[in-house]
């Protein structure tokens, strides 16, 4: 292996299903930097982080320090710090390593955050789905409020702090940051339009800085260990470690944390993973979400250093970090549609190229999975998504819609073949396996599935 | 009260909305309000607590209380939700199974879990179970792909299912 | 931001170099200078959404959406590059196949949006026909009995949903579930009716797609632009008219009043004009019935008997629906002809404290400001208004100051509905409103919020109005009130901290035996803090029928000729004596209670009634109902046979709003005008015919005029503040008066510099509290107030022919707290019997908190239950008004 693991973020952290409680964390060093960063000026703090580079953990990868500057001085409003845990991409699972295993260091990131950026409360926003992570954050919260972390006076030091949980319930596009602040105050999770930005105009029109769990986790050691120390991983690209999600077709499906540097795709799949399952050959890995580009098994994409820089060179996004592997039984006609059913059951509905455009995605990708297709659907599904977005095409607020054409332009620019063995061999394997059992069930009816 | 149909929603408000009265919630709720500049910010959190108390769905007279008492728009709280596919307007099984659906688990079985579970419950996704016990829906992703295939039963997680597992681990729970 | 819409910006649009306000968007310009850019969110109205995706342009390269994007100096606008029309097509295609009818077989026509701009594009629908959603279309809602929603053609624009709550401020609908499954709700299962809906159909007249469409709508023939009949908001309306017969109505977007916006009544409320229960013929009683008669006939026996009843004996009571015109003249009547004062009308009842009250301190009695600018005030406080119900037009304005971040304080005993976007809201004992504001004015006074340097320039009596102060302590206002100090304390320093602030009132201010005093002490309260003579600030009274303002600026009062000029004023007099040329009694006549109170004695032997129902709306109205009875001879005049018309001894059917020319004077003084759509149906004619030809009948000289226009000129005449006042001048969007001369453009606010006293200054009023005349006992243990209903508009007599207005709320209900309730043993919809000292009436019960405990509500709606033979006739010694406000009454289930 090229990477120790845990070296950082999760050093002590307890396994899986156990919580690191405060007294753990204390004898871990925990609460250090606060002390540390309550003798720093707020700006001290801001320009550690902007020193080490942290770029943002959610997955657009925006220099951290860099958006904490974009905070307006003396607007005589309130400012606010929103962390970003409603983790719902598929193949995502990372942030929810921090949340239920040492949420105390994302209460401490927290509270460094608000300092720096001049805020008074922060929202953490779970999502609905992560019940055993709000509990584990709410016991951390109560248990850092009763030992003084936070409050009106923050380890004596007379100044006030408070982080609250904020439970999403059941939407993706509250992972969306503007989505997100609709849903804190309360709303439909609706998008906003940028401009404003959240730092200038976020909730309740006050300036509002917006950072994914694991960024702002990395910040008590930033502090703690000081901005040289903690760029001894990673590169000037992506400097830190990296925590990653492996899932699919894999041996030995984990969340891992690495130098981004010095380890590649390649490495994560198949020694960190333990390889493809069953003896079988890799066929396709989504690296960073399933709103990343697919990338086929070759050498250029998969022995690259998992940066930012190096994955996107590759044709693909490291994003959010979730590495969905597939074997080379799976039809990408198959795995395409179940992301299409997701985008369209997640778009919000606000905008008409998404709303309209997601089902339509779906309805195409369906068409050709259930042996209905013609052969120019292939290209008519191409054009389509071109119509719905596509990378910074800004059709729409968001990039919900994006994120869908993202998939579905380099599933075909990949796997082409497999869209038109589905349209000549009268549908996708795995329709034709369930052809009867889904004959059968449109014959008897159909009960209202979930909303 | 349960169904393994969805009701008419114009029948709903003539079911039963039991458990607590809101009174007796208030005493939980303030302090969720308190945490927010503005009331109608607590309406999720809020809406979660009543939920909880109230045999796990929204009754429309919970609805008109929420509203109330956060001083918003009945149509926002509705608009709210059913906006996010957590909060239930329909009355649910006492426990609600959430199968995921999406790729990870899809990649490794999740289709074969959600047909066992049709095929030994006889009920759709969606449904509930004839004895009002469970409500078995599919999810998008849960967030556990690393245990992939898996589902929730409220707040328990159960990973690397086998569609044998999967209705073993339902049928096994105590009643 | 006012820089900004004065600043201007050139920007080149497709190649075109325009000049343009620097706030204004890409879209706003493109569409003003006839560029069409594809559109289905956007609305001027509303704020920008951005979320139709269709508005999109090139920007100096950059793609766009033009909603919300800014002009910038020097940008290069381009709305038909490639990129822009592959992304418009693609979306608009999008909507297309989902949407449930194509543009070919689409029955909305041009009035679709959605398909406007699927001819623009050049979509080719046939080649979308294999992807069109085959799901069956959703059903339509028709539960309201004015417009529908049909989910198939709706755009999911959010337009509907944003009118509701950024202009109604009522946010019934919200989009409800989610992504394509999206759609327009309210509540788990809830039908549209069921909403909190308020069927004003201000969404309906926005909707792009008509998914929101009116119920049998007619396209009309033509349109007349004319002044909605309803309440005081004075709102144009266009009627559209086919035949002979009024079919729709909609707002006029250029009248000042209104900016396009109705209510329900205003929109929908037209249908009594064309009811077939419409009076046609003059009725005569012979042998104790009403039996059809000519107008030769009928007109003849009244010359005849009004001759007989000259003088003193005779009293004329005149109507706040009457044109200006119309009131003038039967004023001229009255006075002229008949050589009496007694002439008064319902402002009697309603706003008569507002004229006595006002005048004393300010000088006049009306609005100081402008519906608009309401919406401009950084502080509103609303007491004894229920504003979204009376004066809907004016409620928007207060939403929008809400919006703006205005403050907003609702004082009432009731939870009116305002209270929903009210900072502060003090629920008080009805009837305690002198000892609530003189509260708030002595903690202003304690703190120094007051305006020293206002008071010393413009106003007298502060002195001794601040010694009155030291009557209400903490404890004495708490006690009176019901309210706890601090928050009379808090609403104190909002009012006076957050300027420009604006008092609006109503009848829960006005109609109390003390309700001049209630008066003065709002004056007093606007004076401390400087806020008279500021633009959206101010003293406003909301007036409550279409012309009551008009009718008592024409003198249909007893002690003032046109334009409040005195009748006891020798000089006043004789200028309306050589107008008029005849002799003109010195004595102020007789007010409303005392004409129907003067008829027992003997006083008042006969009575010209025209267009009022005191059977219903006067307090103890079995007491008016005797008198009608009783007195020698009544004159009915009206468009149907009211209540009050079947004690006449002759009826004479008139024309309605929408059947004559002549202008109304609206709550903000604005005087706008009637048109003329239909000729008077059957054989009614207007009320300024009907009186000038009783006069002409009589013998008299000046009933003569050709027009409305003539008699407004005559009105102009001898009117001071209305002497620039012509039909010509206000044909576009009124004068609001005082106007003195042709050159003067009206007075948007009043007393900017001196006020309209003899000394140029307003007063203050040392006050002291007052109890309502009658207070709950032992034996009558409740407080009756009364109140209004936004569907119904006085006596019901318009209303209650309009079939969905009658299905949106069809009876009396008794509003009660549910801890009466509880105690009497009563739930909703049970029926009540509730007694006063003077009658009793059922009704059924409607068990809520917007009541409070002790005090029980009822309109005066409803004849099936006249709640006026409960209230009482105890009334201000100033303006003579009853106490509807305050009575006791007892309330029994009836088993």
């Amino acid at each position: 292996m090229s990477a120790v693991e845990f070296p950082r973020l999760l050093k002590g952290a307890p396994p899986i299903g156990k919580r690191q409680t405060l007294a753990e964390y204390e004898a871990n060093g925990g609460y250090q930097a606060l002390k540390k960063g309550l003798a720093q000026t707020p700006d001290e703090i801001t320009k550690m982080v902007l020193d080490t580079g942290l770029r943002g953990r959610g997955g657009a990868g925006f220099p951290a320090g860099r958006k904490w500057t974009f905070v307006p001085k003396n607007t005589g409003k309130p400012v606010y710090l929103a962390v970003n845990g409603d983790e719902s991409e598929p193949g995502c699972f990372k942030d929810r390593q921090i949340i239920e295993r040492v949420p105390h260091l994302l209460v401490e990131g927290a509270i460094l955050a608000c300092r720096a950026i001049g805020a008074n409360t922060a929202y953490v926003y779970i999502r609905g789905e992560y019940p055993i992570g709000i509990r584990c954050m709410e016991e951390a919260v109560d248990e850092a409020r009763a030992a003084g972390y936070l409050g009106d006076n923050v380890m004596g030091s007379g100044w006030k702090c408070d982080v609250w949980i904020h439970s999403g319930a059941g939407a993706y596009i509250c992972g969306e940051e503007t989505g997100m602040l609709s849903s804190i105050e309360g709303g439909r999770g609706y998008p906003r339009i940028k401009p404003p930005f959240p730092a200038v105009e976020g909730l309740w029109r006050s300036p509002t800085i917006i950072n994914n769990v694991e960024t702002i986790a990395n910040v008590p050691l930033i502090v703690r260990d000081g901005v040289a120390d903690w760029k001894s991983s990673g590169d000037a690209d992506t400097p830190g470690t990296r925590l990653v999600g492996v899932s699919g077709h894999v041996n030995r499906p984990c969340h891992i944390e690495i130098d981004p540097a010095k380890t590649t795709l390649r490495e994560i799949i198949f020694d960190h993973a333990g390889g493809i399952w069953k003896g079988r050959h890799l066929k396709a890995v989504i690296p960073g979400g399933s709103s990343v580009p697919v990338l086929p098994n070759k050498p250029e994409a998969l022995d690259v250093p998992f940066t930012y820089g190096a994955v996107k060179n590759a044709g693909s996004l490291a994003g959010a970090a979730g590495v969905i592997v597939m074997d080379e039984t799976t039809c990408m006609v198959d795995a395409l549609l179940n992301l299409m059913e997701f985008y369209h059951h997640e778009s919000c509905g606000q905008c008409t190229p998404c709303r309209e455009g997601t089902g339509w995605l779906e309805k195409l990708v369906h068409r050709i999975w259930a042996g209905q297709g013609r052969m120019e659907d292939v290209d008519l599904l191409d054009r389509v998504a071109d119509t719905v977005g596509g990378a910074g095409a800004g059709k729409t607020i968001c990039f919900l819609a994006d994120s869908a054409v993202m998939p579905t332009k380099s599933f075909i620019k990949h796997f082409r073949a497999d869209f038109e063995a589905a349209v000549r061999g009268g549908g996708s394997p795995v329709y034709l396996a369930r052809k009867a059992r889904i004959d059968r069930k449109h014959a008897s009816h159909a009960v209202g599935a979930a909303h | 009260m349960t169904t393994t149909k969805r009701v008419d929603p114009a029948e709903l408000a003539k079911l039963p909305c039991t458990g607590p009265s809101f009174d007796d919630l208030r005493g939980k709720l303030d302090p969720i309000v308190a945490r927010y500049p503005q009331r109608a910010a607590a309406l999720l959190p809020v809406l979660w607590v009543v939920q909880r108390a109230r045999a796990g769905w929204l009754h429309p007279k919970s609805i008109r209380e929420v509203a109330e008492y956060l001083a918003v728009p009945q149509a926002h709280v509705e608009g709210v939700i059913t906006f996010y596919t957590m909060f239930k307007d329909q009355p649910v099984g006492r426990d609600v199974v959430v199968v995921c659906k999406t790729l990870s688990c899809r990649l490794r079985g999740a289709q074969e879990v959600m047909d066992a579970l049709e095929d030994h419950f006889g009920i759709d996704m969606g449904g509930t179970t004839k004895d009002g016990r469970y409500t078995i829906e599919t999810g998008e992703c849960l967030g556990l792909c690393d245990m992939a295939p898996c589902m929730t039963i409220d707040e328990e997680r159960h990973g690397n299912l086998t569609p044998e597992s999967a209705v073993k681990t339902l049928e096994g729970r105590p009643r | 931001m006012s820089d900004e819409r004065i600043r201007t910006v050139r920007v080149t649009l497709d190649g075109q170099t325009i000049e343009a306000a620097a706030s204004a968007t890409v879209l706003d310009v493109a569409l003003a200078n006839g560029v069409f850019i594809p559109h289905l969110c956007h609305h001027p109205d509303l704020r920008p959404a951005g979320a139709c995706r269709l508005c999109f342009v090139d920007v100096d390269g950059r793609m766009v959406t033009a909603c919300n994007a800014p002009v910038v100096e020097g940008a290069t606008i381009r709305t038909n590059t490639d990129a822009v029309k592959t992304t418009v097509r693609g979306a608009v295609e999008l909507l297309l196949v989902n949407h449930h009818r194509g543009a070919v077989d689409c029955e909305e026509g041009d009035a679709c949006e959605l398909r406007k701009i699927a001819r623009f594009i050049g979509i080719d629908e046939v080649r979308l026909a294999r992807f069109r959603r085959p799901e069956p279309a959703p059903p339509v809602d028709t539960s309201n009995p004015f417009f529908e929603y049909d989910p198939g053609i709706c755009v999911l624009c959010g337009i509907c949903v944003r009118t509701c709550d950024e202009v109604v401020g009522v946010s019934a609908i919200d989009f409800v579930r989610r992504g394509v499954h999206t759609t327009i709700g309210s509540a788990p299962g809830a039908k549209w009716m069921d909403s909190d809906c308020v069927s004003c159909g201000e969404c309906v007249v926005r909707c792009p797609t008509g998914s929101l469409s009116m119920r049998d709508s007619e396209v009309p023939e033509r349109e007349v632009r004319t002044t909605c009949t309803y309440c005081g908001c004075g709102c144009g309306i266009h009627l559209g008219v086919t035949g002979g017969r009024i079919v729709s109505a909609r707002g006029v977007r250029e009248n000042p009043s209104n900016e396009g916006r109705l209510c329900v009544k205003g929109r929908f409320g037209y249908g009594f004009v064309n009811a077939p229960d419409r009076l046609k013929k003059p009725l005569i009683r012979r042998d104790g019935v009403l039996v059809e008669a000519s107008w030769d006939e009928a007109l003849d026996l009244v010359a005849a008997k009004f001759t007989e009843h000259r003088g003193d004996a005779f009293a004329a009571i005149a109507s706040a629906k009457l044109t200006n015109e119309e009131n003038y003249v039967l004023q001229k009547f009255v006075r002229a002809v008949q050589g009496t004062n007694n002439v008064d009308h319902c402002a009697r009842l309603c706003h008569s404290p507002t004229v006595a009250g006002l005048v004393q301190s300010l000088g006049s009695g009306a609005m100081t400001g402008t519906t608009k600018d309401l919406g401009d005030s950084r502080c509103i406080l609303a007491i004894g208004t229920n504003t979204t119900a009376a004066h809907p037009i004016v409620a928007l304005q207060v939403v929008r100051a809400v919006h703006q971040g205005g403050k907003l304080i609702v004082i009432n005993p009731r939870e009116v509905d305002l209270a929903r976007h009210a900072d502060l809201v003090l629920r008080n004992r009805a009837g305690s409103d002198v000892a609530l504001l003189m509260g708030m004015m002595r903690v202003i006074v304690d703190e120094g919020l007051h305006d020293p340097a206002y008071i010393a320039a413009r106003c007298d009596g502060f002195d001794e109005f601040r010694e009155s102060l030291a009557r209400f302590d903490a404890a004495t206002v708490e006690e009176l009130t019901g309210v706890p100090f601090a928050q009379v304390a808090a609403a104190a320093r909002m009012y006076a901290t957050n300027g420009p602030a604006s008092i609006l009132y109503a009848m829960g201010i006005t109609q109390h035996t003390h309700g001049t005093d209630n008066v003065l002490a709002v004056s007093n309260l606007a004076l401390l803090t400087g806020n008279v003579g500021r633009t959206s600030g101010g003293v406003n009274p909301l007036r409550g029928q279409s012309n009551v303002q008009g009718a008592c600026d024409m003198g249909a009062l007893p002690n003032v000729f046109p334009g409040y000029q005195r009748v006891d004023r020798p000089e006043v007099r004789e200028k309306f004596e050589r107008a008029w040329g005849a002799r003109l009694d010195d004595m102020p006549g007789l007010t409303h209670l005392e004409i129907l109170g003067g008829v027992t004695g003997g006083r008042i032997r006969a009575i010209y009634l025209v267009g009022e129902n005191p059977a219903l709306s006067e307090a103890d109205a079995n007491h008016a109902r005797h008198a009608m009875e009783e007195v020698d001879f009544l004159v009915v005049q009206d468009i149907f046979l009211t209540e009050s018309a079947e004690y006449a001894d002759v009826v004479l059917p008139a024309a309605t709003f929408a059947e004559k020319d002549g202008t109304f004077t609206n709550t903000e003084r604005r005087v706008q005008r009637v048109r003329r759509a239909i000729d008077p149906v059957g054989d009614s004619r207007t009320d300024l015919w009907i009186t000038s030809e009783i006069a002409r009948r009589m013998g008299a000289a000046g009933f003569d005029h050709a027009s409305a226009a003539d008699v407004m000129d005559e009105i102009a005449s001898l009117t001071p503040i209305y002497g620039g006042v012509t039909h010509e001048r206000i044909e576009g969007s009124g004068i609001q008066w005082p106007c003195p001369d042709s050159s003067h453009a009206g007075t948007r606010t009043l007393h900017t510099e001196r006020f309209p006293t003899a000394s140029g200054r307003a007063r203050f009023f040392a006050l002291a509290y007052r109890a309502p005349d009658e207070e709950p006992d032992a034996e009558f243990p409740l407080v009756l107030t009364t109140e209004r209903s936004l569907y119904h508009y006085h006596t019901s007599t318009m209303t209650r022919r309009v079939p969905g207005l009658e299905q949106l709320r069809g009876e009396e209900l008794v509003e009660m707290h549910p801890r009466d309730a509880a105690a009497l043993r009563v739930s909703s919809g049970d029926q009540v019997r509730v007694t006063s000292r003077r009658g009793e009436v059922v009704a059924r019960a409607l068990v809520t908190e917007v009541s409070p405990p002790g005090t029980i509500s009822m309109t005066f709606h409803f004849h099936e239950a006249p709640t006026n033979v409960l209230t009482n006739a105890a009334f201000d010694p100033v303006a003579k008004i009853p106490e509807t406000k305050v009575c006791a009454v007892r309330v029994e289930a009836v088993r």
